[in-house]
């Protein structure tokens, strides 16, 4: 019989236990929760501007409203979330190549320090359209 | 059963795994066109606000024809590369992967429906209001 | 420190009588070299001889006695019990995702049943050779790997991919393809890419590199995996397909 309860399968011995957990484990895991919340994001996304495309006092307000400090964490995070999708879809393209499969957790940590910059990188790009304030979802 | 599934799905595992890479170099691409086009090119620089989108901002842009055309295209890679590997992650379930079909058709309507929505959404920018 | 007592919890479970697993605990006095498996043996023949495990070789060449020990599938023939001294209990439970005959000992069937759909054997040039086949050492290099499979499915039972769907050909039987198919002696190279080319052959593989991490015998069943995606993806694409083997 196949054992089927959530307490076995995410348990202390199972490979999803955080510290039974591997490198390639915690990339995959990443990738796949940033991708399903890109896609929830795009959803959300054409939403807000459809709400909003009607006229251009709707659309100006609609604006006025995503500056608000809530967005604005929204929009650090969104920023983290699409480089570490970005630097990490890399990665696997890079192993669809054929290229340093051996090396994979090497691959790992220079693609995750390359996101880091980028990440600083970004911020420091939207900072003074976040903190002046305004900006945009 | 097993042989019979494996056939159907040779073609299309090759194109799926193929397109969603070519869609990710795309992406990458598009969306640092389309942050960049949003957030920091000034087209109209007597609107006051710089950081502040506003509607003529959005609306002087699209004039010209390849913003369009960024903006279209970056939305159908979007949907291509997300349902794509949200497919990816729906086969990776027993209870998907018996229903190939089914799963395909709604993700195609999906994505068809969900294109021809954010086109629409743009037309009053296109139009001027 | 490699000497002392040592808790070790098993993950009990009998199909037939429970509804749930548990788990037991067992004080076991642990000696300089011992094994998981001595540990194994000292609990069935002088604490509990209900415990259920399976072992063949006792060193590492038959893959039986692959289980999750201490997080990490390995081998208890293999594994050196002292290392786990220093920590307050060792957990041992059978190979995860797979059907639980009793207690540490799981049903290999589906395992080798994806292992068949990949056609495990050599399929030669006719006429075959009086002797046997001739290959250089350079010509034996590619497969100097795969070949040293034991098949013990630790890298099978390590994928969440191959967990969830239960189609998915899975590492050890996709790393035996890829055994034959470098194979300079076989000759069926389109028949094994057809096989192996499906949503739920390579494409199925995220690269999540358990496999790689568990693997006893040290093999990287994702890099034999990767090349036959890039052989059937390439041929798929660009590639014209040779006639088929008739």
């Amino acid at each position: 019989m196949k054992i089927g309860s959530l307490k076995w399968l995410f348990g202390r011995n199972s490979e999803f236990w955080p510290t039974n957990m591997k490198t390639g484990m915690w990339a995959w895991v990443g990738h796949r929760i940033t991708g399903l919340v890109l896609v929830a994001y795009v959803f959300l996304h054409l939403s807000f501007l459809s709400t909003a495309s009607v006229g251009s006092g709707d659309f100006n307000s609609l604006m006025e409203v995503t500056s608000q400090p809530l967005f604005v964490a929204m929009d650090f995070l969104l920023v983290i979330v699409v480089i570490y999708h970005a630097m990490n879809g890399a990665r696997v393209v890079m192993f669809d190549l054929g290229l340093g499969i051996r090396h994979q957790k090497l691959v790992f940590w220079i693609c995750m320090a390359i996101a880091a910059v980028l990440i600083v990188g970004g911020i420091w790009a939207i900072w003074d359209l976040i903190f002046v304030p305004s900006g945009g979802a | 059963m097993a042989e019979e599934r494996i056939a159907t799905t040779k073609v299309a595992g090759t194109w799926a795994w193929f397109v969603q890479r070519l869609s990710a170099v795309l992406l990458v691409l598009l969306l640092g066109i389309h942050l960049y086009v949003a957030h920091f090119m000034d087209l109209d620089s007597h609107t006051g606000d710089e950081a502040l989108i506003t509607f003529e901002d959005v609306s002087i842009r699209l004039d010209q024809l390849v913003y369009i055309v960024v903006d279209y295209g970056m939305l159908a890679m979007v949907l291509l590369h997300g349902l794509n590997g949200f497919r990816t992650v729906l086969f990776d379930f027993d209870m998907f992967a018996k229903r190939k079909k089914t799963v395909d058709v709604g993700l195609w309507a999906l994505g068809i429906a969900t294109l021809l929505w954010g086109i629409v959404i743009l037309f009053p920018f296109i139009t001027g209001g | 420190m490699t000497e002392g007592e040592l808790l070790v919890k098993i993950q009990r479970f009998d199909p037939t009588v429970d509804r749930q697993p548990y788990w037991q605990s067992y004080r076991v006095d642990i000696k300089a070299g011992m094994t998981v498996l001595d540990a194994l043996f000292e609990i069935l023949n002088h604490q509990d001889g209900t415990l259920s495990f399976r072992y063949c070789c006792r060193a590492g060449v038959c893959g039986s006695c692959a289980m999750v020990i201490g997080g990490k599938i390995r081998l208890a023939c293999e594994t050196q019990v002292g290392q786990f001294m220093g920590r307050k209990e060792l957990l041992l439970s059978p190979l995860p995702h797979q059907k639980v005959v009793k207690d540490l000992a799981v049903d290999y069937e589906h395992f080798f049943d994806r292992m068949k759909q990949t056609k495990p054997y050599l399929i030669g040039q006719e006429p075959y050779p009086e002797k046997e086949y001739v290959q250089t050492p350079k010509q034996r290099e590619p497969i100097n790997e795969p070949i040293d499979c034991i098949m013990c499915g630790a890298c099978t039972s390590s994928c969440t991919v191959a967990w969830t769907n239960s189609e998915y050909l899975g590492p050890a039987a996709l790393m035996k393809a890829y055994r034959f198919y470098a194979d300079t002696r076989d000759i069926a190279k389109d028949e094994r890419l057809d096989i192996i080319e499906s949503e739920n052959g390579v494409y199925r593989c995220h690269t999540i590199f358990n496999c790689v991490e568990v693997c006893p015998k040290k093999l990287n069943p994702t890099e034999t995996i990767q090349r036959l995606k890039i052989k059937a993806a390439k041929r798929r694409l660009f590639g014209r397909r040779r006639r088929p083997r008739s």
